[in-house]
């Protein structure tokens, strides 16, 4: 009977004592995790960076917490779990440390290193802006955008010693990581803004840097512009109150942001004037040359561009002419 | 009515007009002014129901170089590009501008303020130009876009004729340096490359490369920098800043939407659109402080001083700006109302140095300001009608003005 009782409660116990040798990670050489998080985990010179302590061990529980900032002890930041700072310039390595007194006796140090990076994403869209105009393309639907990526810590990183993984609103773009591809082109997606990001790693895997921008995404506009023969382009758009001075005129019509492709081979450019399709006379679809008539000195031009193939690239808009 | 008084009334007519031929007869002398029947000696009148037709101003601005004024417009027609030039130490210097559209180059003497054509050779579709300081050479932007052609002039000192000779390649930027030579930039793969070009010597240097193409360089006096490039500006992306000093770049801490800066060897000056407002920003190299200018201005706006690089002017609109800015200042949608100030920005001040409006009337929208020699002009020019204006920023005690 005793034997019986105790094959039983053999049965009973052995499976669970297995179980929970399978649980017991200090058996497999796992330490419990202790240890400084930083967010964001590679923060660009001049970021404000919050350090946390993460202790899913119970180890911290009663200790004293003293916090170092590149060996300076972190007034004000006893016993905190959590501290900001501001990091360093690039190209510096700066030590974050907590420095536990446990109360059993004895101490316990936790180190990161902060390395900021730069990690610079610019954009240039492939669309129409005039020579003249100081500022930079927009992106529309169906364009394309160029992007480059440059890293920077204290120099530029040389792009032939980083991977680098591009997404384009959230999808990974070029088949997957590409070594020294700090430079990809995508067409502009539909929506109104496209999030690009990119992550920047060493060829053993380590992160170097990470960020994400996100870029919005414009219709075409048109402007008009009045064209003179000697000195080009005026530097403001025509409007209903700008006047005019003398009876001829050359309008130039800009097509702000406008894919550069259709720009150069527009399926459709197309002038009006006072609703009657008209010939521009100009090997230039953009540009047409007016000359008021007496009797009728208010005149309505109206210009439209588009491709067919994509609908949405394409602007159409009127002025009125006041001679 | 009777006849007897059709026959009194024209009798009276006649008589008056006798009178009045009896008059002009014996009395009436030739004016010549007017023509005699015009000028019946009535006297003059203040009688204010006279309304005394008024000369419509022309539409062009007077201007008169040697006005007393510290500001004082100096071309009525677009300027290309433009330089104070001093042709040996013992010269005076002189204003010199590149015509837009045609090309032609003129001199203006400050002492007397004759102005001298000293090129006549057309170039087309001139749009921009620099000049180097001694006056000797001229690069000059014909057309625009793929189109474009540069080239560079040589100055005769003994005729109107302009030497050329085209450079090859697309040239996105260009300005002239101090030590008389030209930078320029051309793509180059992805990117651009900064040269150096030296008429005197005909030699090209390679200076530094960006890499990437929408770049804005704001070029410095001298070859060596530093110079400050980001990529163009918007308020819809975001821009970075690289200053290149001796060739080798340096990622400055600024960035943001909207990013434009000029800068020097203490600092620079640069605005963004942060926390959604279009703001000014000075940052110290020395102390690597960065702060909140007193005044929000566009950068392209201003220009250090070459006495003091910690010391700049720029022209400032006392207004809030939209934060899409600057965008719609680029394109023409936005026009300004500009004053200049002076800006330290190691004590981060500010004082007002002339308003344009309260001095001459008109309103300006400045862009491409410039020091002259020793900083005792500031040049600039009108965004609306591209025409060169002088502000004398130090009261130069070697000029004989006239009219003072």
């Amino acid at each position: 009977m005793r034997l019986r009782v105790l094959l039983i409660a053999l049965i009973i116990l052995f499976p669970s004592a297995v179980v929970t040798a399978q649980f017991d990670a200090s058996q497999f050489g796992q330490t419990p995790q202790l240890a400084i998080t930083l967010n964001p985990n590679n923060p660009s010179p001049g970021e404000l960076v919050t350090a946390s302590l993460d202790d899913y061990s119970g180890g911290v529980y009663g200790s004293e917490i003293t916090w170092f900032y590149d060996g300076q002890v972190i007034s004000g930041a006893t016993n905190q779990r959590q501290i900001q700072f501001v990091a360093g310039d690039a190209g510096t390595d700066t030590a974050v440390e907590a420095t536990l007194s446990l109360p059993t006796g004895g101490t316990q140090t936790l180190q990161e290193i902060i390395s900021p990076v730069y990690m610079d994403i610019i954009i240039e869209p492939q669309t129409r802006v005039p020579d003249w105009y100081a500022g930079r393309a927009l992106p529309s639907l169906g364009s394309q955008i160029n992007t480059t990526v440059l890293l920077n810590d204290g120099s530029f990183i040389d792009p032939q010693n980083v991977v680098y993984t591009w997404r384009v609103n959230n999808k990974v773009i070029e088949g997957g990581p590409i070594r020294a591809g700090n430079r990809v082109a995508f067409p502009t997606p539909r929506g109104g803004a496209v999030t690009v990001s990119v992550t920047a790693t060493d060829p053993a895997g380590e992160t170097i840097a990470s960020r994400a921008v996100s870029v919005g995404i414009v219709l075409p506009e048109l402007s008009f512009y009045e064209k003179h023969t000697l000195y080009g382009m005026k530097s403001s758009p025509i409007t209903a109150n700008t006047p005019l001075v003398g009876s001829i005129l050359t309008l130039q019509a800009e097509p702000f942001f406008l894919d550069s492709r259709v720009y150069n081979n527009p399926d459709v450019a197309e002038w009006e004037i006072n609703s009657v399709s008209t010939d521009n006379g100009s090997s230039n679809p953009y540009e047409i040359t007016l000359r008021s008539s007496s009797g009728n000195r208010s005149t309505n031009v109206n210009f439209h561009v588009r491709s067919l193939q994509q609908i949405l690239q394409g602007s159409e808009e009127s002025i009125a002419i006041n001679f | 009515m009777k006849r007897t008084l059709f026959i009194i009334g024209g009798v009276g007519i006649i008589c008056i007009l006798a009178g009045v031929w009896a008059y002009f007869l014996f009395f009436g002398t030739p004016n010549p002014d007017g023509g005699v029947f015009a000028n019946f000696n009535l006297g003059n009148t203040d009688d204010p129901s006279v309304i005394i037709p008024i000369e419509p101003e022309p539409t062009q601005p007077v201007v008169d170089v040697t006005s007393p004024e510290r500001l004082r417009q100096l071309t009525t027609q677009p300027v290309a590009g433009f330089a104070e030039v001093q042709a040996t130490a013992d010269s005076a210097p002189e204003a010199r501008y590149i015509e837009a559209g045609t090309g032609h180059i003129y001199s203006i003497d400050l002492e007397t303020g004759v102005e001298t054509r000293i090129s006549a050779t057309t170039i087309p579709l001139t749009n921009a130009g620099a000049l180097t300081p001694n006056g000797q050479y001229a690069l000059l932007q014909s057309g625009s876009g793929i189109g474009s052609e540069h080239v560079i002039g040589i100055i005769s000192t003994t005729s109107d004729e302009l030497r050329n000779f085209a450079i090859p390649g697309n040239i996105t930027s260009f300005a002239a340096t101090d030590d008389n030579t030209f930078m320029y930039a051309t793509p180059a793969g992805n990117g651009l490359i900064a040269r150096a070009y030296d008429p005197n010597t005909n030699t090209v240097e390679d200076l530094f490369q960006v890499p990437f193409r929408d770049a804005t360089i704001a070029w410095g006096s001298s070859e060596a920098g530093p110079h400050y490039v980001y990529p163009h500006t918007t308020s819809r992306l975001e821009g970075y800043v690289y200053s290149y000093t001796n060739g080798v770049a340096t990622r400055e801490r600024a960035s943001g939407y909207g990013l434009s800066v000029v800068g020097s060897s203490a600092g620079y000056i640069f605005s963004a659109v942060q926390d959604g407002e279009y703001n000014t920003f000075a940052t110290n190299i020395a102390t690597s402080e960065i702060n909140n200018a007193p005044l929000t201005t566009i950068p392209e706006k201003c220009i250090f001083t070459e006495s003091n690089a910690g010391v700049a002017v720029c022209a400032i609109t006392l207004e809030e700006y939209p934060n899409q800015m600057p965008d719609p200042w680029y394109k023409g949608e936005v026009r300004m109302n500009d004053s200049l100030w002076e800006y330290s920005i190691n004590s981060q001040s500010a004082s007002l140095l002339i308003s344009p409006e309260n001095v001459t009337g008109r309103q300006l929208n400045i862009v491409r300001p410039e020091f002259g020699i020793n900083d005792f002009n500031l040049y600039f020019q009108n965004k609306v009608d591209q025409t060169l204006w002088i502000y004398e920023y130090k009261q130069a005690p070697t000029f004989n003005r006239v009219n003072q």
